[in-house]
């Protein structure tokens, strides 16, 4: 984009009308030509020094990328806290932001060989490969680089070993003995305003009175009234309450009731029993 | 009584007026508990359910409240005990559809007024009725669940952190060797 504008600043048109395609090739060299080219044409000095300023060059490029990214990732982070500010999630923070980071290494790689697979691919195995090759000759290396290539941009093979051994460490040390070995509470809270009846039994000794008492019968009315002030609408269900016997010491009646159910604050579940006191204490007192 | 009754000087005294004879409206126990247990009498004995005394000769309102405890992990403990409460306790918290229910509950009374009608030694066809009203207190169920440690979405999650914060330090390294 540079050398167009360069080239449309200056006087001279690109082609020249009046000279072959090779001419204006090598009229527009000074800012097309590929380096290589430069290093056949040229004397050995000459070609030092611009292999020079090309390796500057694309070491400053490669820093304007890095800044670009970091400039990209900065405003991610500062987009990502203000969203937690506002709309506090259960996620920690420093998750988000490293999850943020991730996936934008995983679309970029994803996108990088959708575009160009064959060169990553050479990148690894093929004729070509770039300096640092030795690094993937370890089997264990290549397996780490092909499974790391998946998913993140991170074409280093010690890059790949720290993330799977940090991730393994984490996963044996910490994930699966508190997912095995450490459970905790979880409290919840739930409206709802149906709920089952509760068994209830009212318990006496077996020699107490009134308990002897209440053998006689028992009643049970469960109203269930659609408008609580409407007394005249009180339909009523069945329920029964029988007497059980726990050794010598001990009876209840209890209420069976397994298919009633409270669908409002205001059922009212009523239970009467006949009963009939030998009021001693009473009597006494009186006397 | 309307003594205060301070220090071990009034320790006689306190016994002698438990000791006196005194009026006392006639009494029973109430449970509420989950109808799915199977032994209550072992419940009881366990302290799975309670026991609440409430006056016979009254109307009794009870508003009760229930809460689901589930426990699959064995996040509760027992100490080394030859009793069955362990297991009593155990198959109540891995009850389902729904959980296991625990009730609390309040109680307001509304006595009889004349005892004396209820007294056989009065009337030998003396009778009265004993009256429990049971009613919803709060439409609100609170729930308490034993849950692994971590839940598997934040082990990925963190899985996901670890390795985005080993390519963002990877990158500041980068960054800083291409100066």
């Amino acid at each position: 984009m540079g050398s167009w504008n360069q080239h449309r600043n200056s006087s001279e048109p690109l082609i020249s009308t009046h000279g072959t395609r090779e001419e204006a090739h090598s009229a527009a060299a000074p800012y097309n030509a590929h380096p290589q080219e430069e290093h056949h044409a040229g004397n050995p000095q000459d070609s030092d020094g611009d292999a020079a300023e090309t390796a500057k060059k694309e070491k400053e490029s490669r820093l304007r990328r890095y800044l670009f990214g970091g400039f990209i990732l900065n405003v991610s982070l500062w987009v990502l806290l203000a969203a937690e500010s506002i709309w506090p999630s259960s996620f920690k923070i420093y998750q988000w932001i490293f999850l943020g980071y991730w996936a934008l290494g995983v679309a970029v790689v994803i996108l990088g060989m959708l575009v160009s697979w064959s060169k990553i691919e050479s990148k690894i195995e093929g004729p070509g490969r770039l300096a640092g090759e030795h690094q993937y000759s370890n089997l264990y290396c290549r397996m780490c680089m092909k499974l790391t290539l998946l998913v993140i941009d991170g074409i280093d093979c010690g890059n790949a070993l720290i993330c799977w051994n940090l991730t393994l460490a984490y996963l044996l040390t910490g994930a699966l003995p508190a997912y095995y070995h450490h459970p905790t509470w979880e409290l919840s809270t739930q409206y709802n305003t149906t709920l089952n009846a509760p068994g209830f039994s009212i318990v006496g000794g077996y020699e107490d009175s009134a308990m002897a008492a209440m053998y006689d019968s028992n009643r049970c009315t469960f109203p269930q009234y659609d408008k609580p002030c409407e007394e005249t609408t009180w339909p009523s269900k069945s329920a029964s309450f029988s007497l059980a016997h726990y050794g010598p010491d001990l009876s209840a009646f209890h209420l069976d009731a397994p298919n009633i159910t409270f669908d409002n604050t205001w059922d009212d579940l009523v239970l009467q029993i006949n009963v009939s006191c030998k009021l001693y204490f009473l009597k006494s007192f009186d006397d | 009584m309307t003594d205060i009754l301070r220090g071990t000087d009034n320790l006689a005294k306190l016994q002698n007026a438990y000791q006196e004879q005194a009026v006392q409206t006639p009494y029973l126990f109430a449970a509420m508990y989950d109808p799915r247990i199977a032994n209550l009498s072992a419940a009881i004995d366990c302290g799975l359910v309670g026991l609440t005394e409430v006056p016979a000769l009254a109307s009794n309102t009870f508003r009760f409240a229930a809460a689901y405890v589930k426990d699959e992990q064995d996040k509760i403990r027992f100490s080394n005990s030859t009793t069955e409460c362990p297991e009593v306790y155990r198959k109540a918290f891995e009850l389902e559809n729904p959980p296991y229910t625990a009730y609390t509950f309040y109680i307001a009374s509304m006595p009889i007024s004349e005892t004396s009608l209820c007294d056989t030694s009065i009337d030998p066809a003396a009778q009265c009725i004993m009256q429990s009203i049971l009613r919803i207190d709060k439409p609100v169920i609170e729930s308490m669940e034993s849950v692994p440690g971590v839940e598997w979405s934040d082990v990925w999650l963190n899985v996901a952190a670890i390795i985005g914060g080993v390519q963002f330090f990877y990158w500041i390294g980068q960054v800083l060797l291409s100066r």
